[in-house]
């Protein structure tokens, strides 16, 4: 009998085309003794194997064929085991799919503003932005209409190359009573072309266009503002509409796709760069023609089809080297700007930067959610595939190889993850319209319509498929190896392998979940801690509103006017406290810097600076420490301009160490050697960001200001408010436009924007993980308790009391949750450094935020564990002792 | 027609051994023949050169019925093909031409 299993045990080293021929030779021919045939075999089937090796010669069947034919079985079989036993497969699919739709969710937001080509352009792979940068590719620069027609000449690795500035504009309807603030774009005349959007109706700019215009220009609508507006009238060619005060006649639609050059902003109207002195009224003549002046910051560009990236850039660099004065160079000058050419369009690089670095933060988070759900799924599969550890092992039994039950349990994993995949873009759906209108960034407009489109599509398969395997490989290796002897036999064995698995799936998962509670829980309270910081003002019961004359085409003077007259009839107003006009407001885009030094001293300092109108202080709520406010003579619009300042504490430390400000005079950078006088001290705003020491500012009189925020302090309820501030507005002058008008608390609140993302998500997150890890633990508990159900019954038979029973259960649970929490703070110790410089008010390693997340994880465990440690206190002794 | 490799030795050794044993011969005759040629060429030499000149298509197999007790296996049998002994004779004219002209002198 052993030759024979010898031989047996040999044949397996011949490929099994052959070992069937191969066992039947051998068995004909005489050998000497017993082990003989054996040991032949196994040379044959090792220098067979070798041999093919050495040739590499494919087998002679068809492996393609093959492997799809046993994938389809297995798939198959897969199916008919899921529907076999519903319960599970359903568990496992929700799983995951909470899993793949929060990664699928996070992904389609970014993919939306940050990824998918430029709606409505053909052949979007074939665009590139210009920037305007330094030698290290830093900031962006703008520059003037001339440095664009050069390169624009001078680069034939592109077809053309085209650019915009976007605006916002007053755009009004004659006839129609309120003007609308919309984002407009003033564009070269190749724009749309460069797009390869075509006008649904009308035409485009022609060249013509781009030199400077008189009468009414053109203006090309977009389809949404057109459908909007005009009721998507043929007519509407022709007809007039006002722009800044000025007429334009509408020559064409935009396609209904394109929305412009943003991902996020969609543009409504476009105007021709000739027509640059109605759009902007006080630029100047020169705007066309003169280098020193800066118009574009970006521009873009078409490679032709043989061109490559590199070709483009080597001829823009060579345009900006031999063209003088490129984009203000002066010889010699040691950083100059330089064209860069960037493949695809999108945000401008700061934006981009800032959410690219959101976005592998929060990608990490959901990676990690999905790993969770990869553990509890997996955790789940080896608990049902330990019930079927009898029909494993028969299957091995009848000559399964253990390659054949891993592929087996692969391709279920690969069927589940498929379901969940779609479960998980349907839930996706739902979590992105949540995003819905929400700002991502402090700087940028609210995101609308995300759709997921064929990328977030491709990228949810791609996650399934490798979530399949990841989740199903570890239970299809452990159930391959199967004990034939013992499963085989009554099936009563305890799998200790199995339950020590379990268990440290579940420590992961335990361990997944603390880290994200400790994320998010510092998270939490950088946002709590950052709002909060005393500002320095006090934003309640303000109310802002801005307003843009200079645009509307009003002369610098008659400007000045109108907000003189502004002020004058609010402060009339008695439900209004203060008003005070500034031409920026602290923590809001928009500020300015100026270089200043004490008389005498060498070493220049930065200040912020803002003009600002008499009683500004009290209005935004500054203290004012020493000296006085301006007066109306000093700050009133139609004032002339008197050399006085009013100075932040921390400025007034600069200029003198006791801070005592008041009568010293500054000495300005710009323009050169003016000296100012401090009349006044006032207390400090905060840095920027906000958690940087308070810079300095410095406040002069607002009398040469012409555009900027007015600020109206009132008891009066929010929408009185802004009845009033319409209403005044519209007596001013019913054509000017007041926007942006809301509480100033609602505009400070928008910069923590990213706090706030950050804060939201990362508490969502760690809920549905906390969540996955209360069902790891349960389902690890269930398992554990229904394998010792019949040792709780003979301990209970023995004597042991229910008490003793339940605490064997719970410390089985709570010593794999706090092994897995020790891991979490271990893991969360490494991952909160790289956090460290989004924290604010609060450390990496804060006890606080620990000892609370391990408090919720050991009450969910203990929650988790109560049912199973019941069911193992209930067993009845008799029944068990029976059943043995 | 596709470029032919050379016969190795025993690939020509055994192709022969086919044509001279006939359709349906297998690995066990093939080598009895070679031996009683004088031949000695272990049993899984013969094993690899069927399976190389299978998988070159000089030789086709198929398998005959399994023999009548129960788990009886399947034999495989062995024909040359058309390749074979087309592969055969480039090798004959090889050998033939390279000897044309040349001595090898008295046996020794």
């Amino acid at each position: 009998m052993i030759p024979r299993v010898l031989l047996r045990a040999a044949l397996r080293a011949v490929p099994a085309e052959w070992r069937d021929n191969v066992e039947r030779d051998l068995l004909e021919e005489p050998f000497a003794g017993p082990g003989r045939r054996a040991c032949q075999a196994l040379s044959i089937g090792l220098r067979l194997r070798i041999a093919r090796a050495r040739d590499l010669v494919p087998a002679p069947r068809n492996w393609r064929i093959t492997l799809m034919r046993e994938f389809t079985r297995d798939l198959t079989f897969a199916v008919r085991g899921a529907i076999r036993r519903p319960g599970y497969a359903l568990a496992i699919i929700a799983t995951l799919s909470i899993g793949i739709g929060a990664n699928t969710a996070i992904y389609s937001v970014f993919n939306w503003v940050l990824f998918r080509p430029i709606p409505g352009a053909s052949a979007p792979s074939e665009l590139v932005t210009i920037l305007f940068q330094t030698n290290s590719r830093q900031g962006q620069f703008f520059v003037s209409y001339a440095d664009v027609a050069d390169l624009r000449d001078g680069v034939p690795a592109l077809a053309s190359i085209a650019a915009s500035v976007p605006l916002k504009l007053n755009i009004s309807l004659p006839r129609m009573s309120d003007p609308e603030r919309a984002d407009a774009e003033m564009v070269t005349a190749n724009y749309f072309g460069l797009f390869g959007a075509k006008p649904s109706l009308g035409r485009d700019f022609l060249p013509q266009e781009e030199r400077p215009l008189a009468g009414t220009p053109p203006a090309v609508i977009s389809h949404a503002w057109w459908k909007r507006r005009y009721g998507s009238s043929p007519s509407v060619l022709g007809q007039t509409v006002i722009v800044n005060g000025h007429a334009f006649t509408i020559v064409g639609v935009a396609p209904a796709s394109f929305q412009g050059r943003s991902l996020i902003v969609a543009t409504s109207v476009w105007l021709p760069v000739g027509a640059h002195s109605q759009v902007v009224p006080n630029a100047g003549a020169g705007l066309l023609s003169d280098r020193r002046t800066t118009l574009f910051g970006d521009a873009f560009g078409r490679l032709r089809p043989q061109a490559t990236l590199a070709a483009a850039q080597e001829q823009a660099s060579a345009v900006a080297t031999r063209t003088p004065g490129f984009a203000h160079r002066t010889p010699g000058s040691k950083n100059p700007i330089s064209p860069v050419v960037y493949s695809g369009i999108g945000q401008n690089t700061f934006a981009r930067d800032r959410l690219v670095t959101i976005f592998r933060l929060v990608m990490g988070a959901v990676g990690l959610l999905l790993l969770l759900a990869c553990a509890n799924a997996a955790n789940l599969l080896l608990a049902r595939s330990l019930g079927r550890r009898r029909e494993i092992a028969v299957c091995q039994a009848l000559g399964a190889s253990r390659l054949r039950i891993v592929r087996q349990h692969l391709a279920e994993g690969l069927l589940l993850a498929a379901a969940a995949g779609t479960g998980g873009l349907a839930i996706a759906t739902g979590l992105t319209a949540l995003f819905d209108g929400m700002r991502l960034l402090s700087f940028l407009p609210a995101v609308h319509g995300i759709t997921p489109d064929a990328r977030v599509i491709g990228f949810t398969s791609a996650m399934s498929i490798g979530t399949g395997w990841v989740f199903a490989i570890v239970p299809a290796l452990a159930s391959s190896r199967v004990d034939l002897n013992t499963s085989l036999r009554a099936g009563l064995t305890i799998s200790r392998g199995g339950s020590r698995l379990r268990s440290a799936l579940v420590i992961m998962q335990v361990a997944i979940s603390m880290l994200m509670l400790v994320c998010a829980g510092l998270f939490a309270r950088t946002l709590s801690n950052l709002r909060a910081l005393d500002l320095g003002i006090r934003p309640a019961g303000v109310v802002s509103f801005s307003a843009d004359p200079r645009g509307q085409g009003y002369s610098n003077a008659r400007a000045r006017q109108y907000f003189d007259a502004a002020l004058t009839r609010l402060r009339a107003v008695p439900q209004v406290q203060s008003a005070a006009f500034s031409v920026t407001t602290p923590y809001l885009p928009g500020r300015s810097e100026i270089g200043f030094a004490p008389p005498g001293a060498t070493t220049p300092h930065d200040a912020a600076v803002n003009n600002v109108s008499r009683g500004y202080f009290a209005t935004m709520g500054i203290p004012l420490l020493a000296g006085r406010d301006f007066t109306d003579a000093e700050s009133l619009p139609t004032a002339a301009d008197r050399d006085v300042a009013i100075v932040s504490q921390s400025m007034a430390r600069l200029l003198r160490r006791d801070g005592a400000a008041v009568g010293s005079r500054v000495v300005l950078d710009y323009p050169k050697g003016k000296v100012l006088e401090v009349i006044g001290v006032v207390g400090d705003v905060r840095g920027r960001p906000l958690t940087a020491a308070p810079e300095p500012w410095l406040y002069r009189p607002a009398s040469e200001s012409t555009g900027g925020v007015v600020h109206v302090r009132t008891a009066a309820p929010l929408s009185d408010a802004v009845a009033l501030i319409r209403r005044i507005a519209r007596e001013l002058d019913p054509a000017l436009l007041p926007y942006d008008i809301e509480p100033l608390s609602a505009s400070l609140d928008r910069i923590l924007a990213e706090e706030r993302l950050l804060a939201r998500l990362s508490g969502v997150f760690a809920a549905v993980a906390a969540l996955l890890a209360t069902v790891g633990i349960y389902a690890m508990m269930a398992c554990a308790v229904g394998e010792r159900l019949r040792e709780f019954g003979i301990r209970a038979a023995l004597g042991a009391h229910s008490v003793r029973l339940l605490a064997l259960v719970l410390r089985s649970s709570l010593t794999a949750t706090s092994v897995g929490l020790g891991l979490g703070v271990a893991g969360a110790f490494a991952a909160t450094r790289i956090l460290e410089s989004r924290l604010y008010g609060v450390r990496p390693m804060d006890p606080v935020t620990i000892a609370a997340g391990c408090a919720a994880l050991i009450s969910v465990a203990v929650l988790a564990s109560v049912l199973p440690a019941l069911r193992a206190v209930r067993v009845d002794p008799v029944r068990s002792l029976r059943a043995e | 027609m596709r470029a032919r490799e050379l016969l190795g030795e025993v690939e020509q050794l055994v192709l022969l051994v086919i044509l001279r044993l006939g359709e349906g011969t297998y690995a066990v005759p093939i080598r009895h023949e070679l031996k009683r040629n004088g031949v000695e060429l272990s049993r899984g030499s013969v094993y690899v050169t069927l399976d190389r000149l299978e998988r070159k298509r000089y030789v086709r197999s198929w398998f005959d019925g399994p023999t009548p007790e129960p788990g009886g296996k399947a034999r495989r049998c062995f024909a040359i093909e058309r390749d074979g002994i087309a592969a055969l004779r480039a090798n004959q004219k090889l050998l033939r031409r390279l000897h044309a002209g040349t001595l090898l002198g008295p046996q020794s």
